[in-house]
């Protein structure tokens, strides 16, 4: 079943098979990790955003019109997810107004580095972290975001070269 | 640093993410061959790269837990509302062809239910005018 194309295992998935929709998580799990990771910044809610995604996707999966379209369409709802996750921080923030603003509370310890991903705009933050996660491949990312080859290669030098400042920036600070 | 170690320097980080185009490459090469700052910031690129690298392959195992935990969510879900052997006619009006098909047949036939009324309507008008 692993090499059945979506088309079929979108199909499958709307009867109610299970192991059908497995396939498609272990699939695109990693992705829309990747989004929501790019888009929050933050480990624990990403994967708590991806979790919701995938489980969701299964319970709506009859909306999907198009079966061939389920990677686009399960990173649509990932990010309108994450949006929504957003909003509601922001508000929970202003309410207790005491949250420092984007800096990640993950306890990974690569602390600088992950500080500096997270301090990227979201427009170059997305296409960089996907791009580790994708294998480094330029081509798919763009297939996935929807947007150009080229927008994709440019997001990422930009990217590399804010992440490099910010590193750059740290180390001084350090010392 | 001149001005053409800003251009080198925006293709490092496309040389060291392996995407710069081949033609450039060459130049790249010999710019660095005579310039230690730019050989300097494209080792700095190249250690961030394995930075990264090692960063996110780290996700690699919260990946495979994270897959499961889903798969496993899946497998307590009751099947949504919807699913099964009465699901026929709603998966059918779900296709967006059948939706639009089926409007299509509801305005024709609307539009073919008027103008037989009108015809009737004139034809019963012409009627009791001659019947006068």
């Amino acid at each position: 079943m692993d090499d059945f194309s979506d088309d079929i295992l979108v199909a499958a998935s709307r009867r109610g098979d299970k192991r059908a929709y497995s396939v498609l998580v272990k699939r695109y799990y990693r992705y829309v990790f990747a989004l929501c990771f790019g888009i929050l910044g933050n480990f624990h809610d990403a994967e708590d955003i991806c979790q919701d995604t995938m489980l969701k996707g299964y319970e709506k999966i009859k909306r999907l019109y198009r079966n061939d379209r389920y990677d686009q369409w399960i990173l649509r709802i990932a990010k309108n997810l994450c949006i929504d996750f957003l909003r509601s921080k922001k508000r929970l923030r202003g309410f207790l107004a005491k949250q420092p603003s984007g800096v990640s509370n993950d306890v990974r310890d690569n602390g600088v580095l992950e500080n500096a991903i997270v301090r990227l705009p979201k427009e170059y933050r997305v296409p960089l972290v996907m791009y580790y996660f994708d294998n480094k491949s330029a081509t798919t990312i763009a297939k996935k975001l929807r947007i150009s080859h080229s927008g994709v290669c440019q997001r990422i030098r930009l990217a590399r070269q804010e992440l490099h400042k910010l590193l750059t920036e740290e180390v001084q600070d350090e010392q | 640093m001149n001005s053409s170690c800003d251009k080198i320097r925006e293709a490092a980080a496309d040389f060291v993410t392996g995407v710069l185009d081949k033609s450039a490459v060459k130049a790249f090469e010999d710019h660095l061959a005579s310039c230690d700052g730019c050989r300097s910031y494209l080792r700095s690129l190249s250690n961030e790269e394995e930075l990264l690298t090692s960063h996110f392959g780290r996700f690699e195992g919260d990946m495979e837990k994270g897959e499961a935990a889903v798969i496993r969510a899946i497998d307590r879900l009751e099947l949504p509302a919807g699913f099964g052997i009465f699901s026929t006619g709603r998966l059918f009006f779900e296709g967006q062809f059948a939706k639009h098909g089926f409007a299509a047949v509801v305005i024709v036939v609307s539009a073919i239910y008027f103008a037989v009324t009108l015809s009737w309507i004139s034809q019963i008008t012409a009627c009791i005018r001659q019947s006068m």
